[in-house]
């Protein structure tokens, strides 16, 4: 009875703390909703920034954030494969499957501004590459890479042990098991890490502030070293560099078109998830 | 260390995972082209068994083998064996078919295409070849560009086996391939096996006495990991040497005590 009664309390607190974190979630979109729909029309969305960003619209911080995401999803997405399969098809240790994991997973918990700093050093001072948007993909590769290999990986390890089977008892290699039998089943956990590794990257703004991006005067690249502008630093400039009202709903509309990007983006990836895994399992 | 190329043999072997003994001081010659029955009851070991002549055990953690075990003139377990090869020869069909997402077409040659990229040609002729062979092409071939996830487990367990014929084994290792199919799905299974043993040597586990009794030629009667009685079908059944083995018959193959 006593049991019960606990089990109960601590259902309805987990309830609670659920409907909490929605709420103020809710809150967030609702705020930006409310302060950034007055920005969004068509030129706001398919014209020039100008006078650092008080007029015009978002196009080249749109592209910049685009070729951002992409190229760093580009980088990251055969790493992340290659690193989910070699984990589950050729480890067969599991200490040091464990040790693996530990290492990537470490990756999730470095604050940001060290990858900024670390890139910078290395591919700005070091390699003397400058800010350009490659090496703000580079940096942002390594960021992503533990949301794609998780979501990767989780695909790869659901996938039932009697396919391998089916395959070894063929006579298949690893390589050929991970290449004919494990992927072709488990792409749907590699599209879904993919599009959450973009999410992931399309809010990112520390890492890439002093590695790849220039705050005004960027159009589209037109060289790996050119630098590129983007919606997360063009927030950051407007919310700091002025007190202009029309500045600052700027600021509120290209959050909006942020965050409209990163909703599509995983949606997108829970669409893929359950409508492919549902497959996957008939 | 080489044997007679036709030779498939377990010497002393002991199988062992994390250290605790499945099968213990195990020695067996398996006849050329004949069925081959591990009889047994659960647990008995009689699956490591017959998953160790194509190593399908290497990946299962903790897992241990001593002593010699010969497939084609060749001990597997030394070092330097060609482990894809091997399992190329000596075919494997489990006791739930696994069938991949794909077309019935695609299913069969899913391990000629491996190893045989550049016979592409050849596909639609080996199709037809090998669902023949496990009489399941006149069923099957109106619709071999379908799903093969629509087809019976019965139909699915038969093309399996095309399948692993395609690959062309000469050894054909079935782990209770009836165990979880209907009665009718059944009979069409034993007479395969009857038309397959021709050209192979097929090594059968099953705790099925009246199947083991309709299709075997040779009985190895397993008990708690070790060889209790083997020899030939009919001797095996009509008289048995052990009071255990003629307990288990009795029992119809539920118990073993």
């Amino acid at each position: 009875m006593k049991r019960r009664i606990l089990d109960n309390a601590l259902q309805r607190l987990i309830f609670v703390i659920a409907i909490a974190g929605m709420l103020m979630m809710a809150a967030v979109i609702w705020e930006v909703i409310r302060r950034g729909w007055p920005a969004i029309t068509l030129d706001f969305l398919f014209e020039p920034s100008s006078n650092f960003g008080v007029d015009g619209g978002l196009l080249y911080q749109i592209i910049g954030t685009v070729i951002l995401m992409g190229g760093a999803a580009l980088i990251a997405f055969p790493i992340a494969v290659g690193a989910a399969l070699f984990q589950t098809e050729y480890i067969r240790s599991e200490e040091v499957r464990i040790f693996f994991r530990a290492i990537i997973f470490s990756l999730n918990a470095v604050p940001t501004i060290l990858f900024g700093l670390a890139g910078y050093l290395f591919f700005g001072v070091y390699l003397n590459t400058g800010v350009s948007w490659l090496t703000g993909a580079l940096i942002l590769s390594i960021m992503i890479l533990p949301t794609v290999q998780a979501s990767i990986q989780s695909a790869v390890e659901s996938l039932p042990e009697k396919y391998r089977e089916a395959g070894m008892s063929l006579g298949m290699t690893p390589w050929a098991l991970a290449r004919r039998v494990v992927l072709p089943q488990c792409w749907h956990g590699a599209v879904t890490g993919a599009l959450l590794g973009l999410a992931r990257a399309a809010g990112e703004t520390a890492a890439i502030m002093f590695t790849a991006v220039a705050f005004s005067g960027a159009t589209w690249p037109r060289s790996f070293a050119d630098p590129v502008p983007t919606l997360q630093t063009h927030i950051l400039a407007l919310a700091q560099d002025s007190a202009d009202a029309a500045s600052m709903t700027n600021a509120w509309g290209a959050a909006l078109v942020l965050i409209m990007i990163v909703f599509v983006l995983i949606l997108t990836s829970f669409a893929v998830r359950s409508r492919f895994s549902m497959e996957a399992q008939r | 260390m080489n044997k007679s190329e036709e030779n498939l043999e377990f010497v002393n072997v002991e199988i062992t995972y994390n250290g605790k003994p499945v099968l213990k001081d195990l020695s067996y010659t398996f006849r050329k082209s004949a069925v081959t029955c591990i009889l047994g009851p659960s647990g008995s070991g009689k699956t490591t068994m017959l998953r160790s002549l194509s190593r399908l055990n290497d990946r299962i953690h903790g897992f241990k083998v001593s002593g010699e075990v010969w497939v084609a003139g060749e001990e597997i377990y030394f070092n330097g064996v060609d482990v894809y090869h091997l399992r190329r020869k000596v075919g494997m069909i489990f006791q739930s078919p696994c069938i991949f997402p794909t077309s019935v077409y695609e299913n069969v040659v899913f391990g000629f295409k491996y190893h045989h990229p550049e016979r592409k040609k050849e596909l639609p002729d080996i199709v037809e070849k090998y669902l023949r062979e496990a009489c399941l092409w006149d069923e099957v071939k109106d619709r071999l560009k379908k799903p093969a996830q629509n087809l019976s487990q019965g139909q699915k367990q038969r093309l399996s086996i095309a399948r692993t014929l395609a690959v062309e084994p000469d050894i054909l290792l079935m782990d209770e391939p009836t165990a979880s199919l209907d009665p009718v799905s059944c009979e069409a299974i034993e007479s395969l096996i009857f038309s397959l043993k021709k050209k192979r040597s097929i090594i059968m586990a099953t705790h099925n006495i009246a199947q083991t009794r309709r299709i075997a030629d040779e009985v190895v009667f397993l008990y708690d990991g070790t060889i209790w009685e083997q020899g030939e079908a009919n001797e095996f059944f009509d008289r048995p040497k052990k009071k255990e083995t003629r307990i288990f018959l009795e029992s119809g193959g539920s118990s073993s005590s």
